[in-house]
């Protein structure tokens, strides 16, 4: 099922989200709604409390493959990037954001299962987009030269 | 739930078991099935382009059950623009759901690196049969009756689905859909039918079924010879005084009566018969006999994209002597001044013209009346063809015959 995605000034994404404690069916749920409501809205990355819920879970949309993150943490960051990146609770703006360039992960997959990643340049930056979304963060408060979009 | 676990499950009904793809549609389980049946219904319309896509990205053919991931994968990635990273995921996934984990990093590999700049169809008759589904012989009839129109004739999809109503149009008519010919009959983008089917405000009904009632004329009494499902028996109800509906199989002519109870048809008769077996009491019995008989589907593709793939010439070849024998048998049911009618939803000149011919060749009693219909149609030496490109996807045909009095 698609969700409706909230937008900026939503109080759910300023919430610092929960850690999920149930690897179950709701989860597995709120997984799929997510991974079609990516689809339908043609993003790179979608986090939980995008679609009102407050836990830490994203899904990541890119070249390297289609990925779901549950309870993810940094175990490094390197490097610097500097580009465009949007929203979909940003609708119709971009800006410019500096991120890392390459990141280390550790994560679990919907069943509960524990996994590591590295994830490099644009999948890097779709990563820290998601992952800032967990702790209030969006990216309009990092960017410069946000703007509307032709 | 895996996006790809349904279309899986009743595309392997279909491919593998040979199940009728209407009936295999009936047996899904998603509450929303609407991306389902669309993979569904594409997997089977692009199943030679999608086959040979295949080709190119592997080295040998796969198992049938790989087969069908990638069939549906590449179908999702190539006609519904699903994003490639999602359709690798679910095609692991699905791989890995079915017990067959050794497989999935092949799957991976495979739909990873699958290029469809890289998939070259031939040209000619042969590419036409993988665009089509059409085995070779139906395509080689189509290309020599019709030329270039071949393509256009065995390649036309639905256009959606088409109801005829009998009251309450005004209410539906504000969605999308198109007008045809017939009053009151129209085909719509999306349809989901409500209470209003149950009470016969509408039914779903092939425009070409339309159209073969059309010719026939109001009569008395009139014979349905193969009557199941008995949406010809409960439209040719309203312009007859009275319909029997002959139907060879118990639970089909089970379902002519729910549909007669469902529209209202109180001037019906049902009867569970074999209309190749004379009936001494129907001899002459009857103003109007319709033989809408068993064939090999082919006008239907754009509907039921299962048939062309799924039925060779042997199988059509088969139906041939069970088509003349009901035409021989039920031409001796009309009574002397009354028509003889004879349709298929068929586009082959064997299942059509030729039985028409035969009949006529062993009965002199009979003569070809020249008839016309609102729906496009190609006139035929002996009755009407109708062909899916300009009818809606239909291809049906319709011969009318009079008894000499």
């Amino acid at each position: 099922m698609i969700r409706e995605i909230v937008q900026i000034g939503d109080p759910v994404l300023r919430k610092v989200a929960q850690p999920v404690q149930n690897f179950d069916e709701e989860l597995a749920a709120l997984l799929d709604d997510m991974k079609e409501t990516l689809i339908a809205a043609e993003g790179a990355g979608l986090a939980a409390p995008q679609v009102g819920v407050s836990l830490r879970v994203v899904c990541v949309l890119v070249e390297e493959g289609y990925f779901e993150f549950v309870n993810p943490i940094f175990v490094w960051q390197k490097g610097e990037q500097t580009g465009p990146e949007g929203c979909l609770s940003v609708r119709g703006k971009s800006g410019i954001v500096t991120r890392p360039s390459k990141v280390k992960l550790l994560f679990y997959d919907r069943k509960g299962e524990r996994y590591s990643l590295v994830a490099r340049d644009f999948f890097a930056r779709a990563v820290c987009h998601e992952l800032d979304h967990l702790d209030g963060i969006l990216y309009t408060d990092k960017a410069t030269d946000v703007r509307a979009e032709d | 739930m895996n996006i790809f676990l349904e279309p899986y499950r009743i595309l392997k009904r279909v491919l593998g078991e040979g199940a009728f793809l209407k009936i295999a549609l009936s047996e899904i389980r998603e509450k929303e099935h609407g991306r389902s049946v669309k993979i569904i219904y594409g997997v089977l319309e692009h199943y030679g382009e999608i086959g040979r896509a295949i080709s190119s990205a592997v080295q040998k053919w796969p198992q049938f059950s790989v087969e069908l991931i990638f069939r549906i994968a590449i179908f999702s990635m190539d006609f519904m623009d699903m994003p490639r990273p999602i359709a690798v995921n679910e095609a692991v996934n699905l791989t890995k759901a079915l017990k067959m984990d050794r497989l999935a990093p092949f799957v991976n590999a495979v739909l990873r690196t699958y290029d469809p700049a890289k998939v070259r169809l031939p040209e000619g008759e042969a590419g036409l049969c993988l665009r089509s589904n059409f085995p070779l012989f139906a395509v080689r009839e189509m290309m020599g009756q019709y030329g270039e129109r071949a393509d256009a004739i065995l390649t036309t999809r639905s256009k959606g689905l088409t109801v005829r109503f009998v009251r309450g149009e005004e209410d539906y008519l504000d969605r999308p859909h198109l007008d045809t010919p017939f009053a009151g009959v129209y085909v719509f983008e999306h349809f989901r039918r409500d209470g209003r089917f149950f009470s016969g405000d509408y039914t779903f009904q092939s425009v070409g079924s339309v159209a073969v009632c059309s010719v026939v004329e109001p009569c008395e009494r009139l014979l349905d010879a193969c009557a199941a499902p008995g949406g010809k028996s409960v439209l040719l109800a309203s312009k007859c005084k009275k319909v029997v509906a002959c139907e060879l199989h118990p639970h089909r002519t089970n379902l002519i009566g729910q549909y007669f109870a469902r529209m209202g048809v109180e001037n019906g008769e049902v009867l569970r018969a074999d209309s190749t077996v004379f009936r001494p009491e129907f001899e002459e019995a009857f103003d109007g006999v319709l033989c809408d008989v068993p064939c090999s589907g082919f006008g239907t593709a754009s509907e039921n994209p299962d048939i062309p793939l799924m039925k060779d010439e042997d199988y059509v070849n088969a139906l041939i002597p069970v088509q003349r024998a009901i035409l021989k048998n039920c031409a001796r049911y009309v009574k002397k001044g009354g028509c003889l009618y004879y349709a298929t939803c068929s586009i082959l000149q064997r299942e059509n013209d030729d039985a028409v011919a035969e009949l006529l060749e062993e009965n002199p009693d009979f003569e070809p009346q020249e008839i016309s219909c609102p729906l496009s149609n190609e006139r035929t030496e002996f009755g009407l063809q109708f062909l899916p490109d300009t009818a809606f996807g239909a291809g049906f045909y319709v011969a009318k015959l009079r008894r000499k009095a």
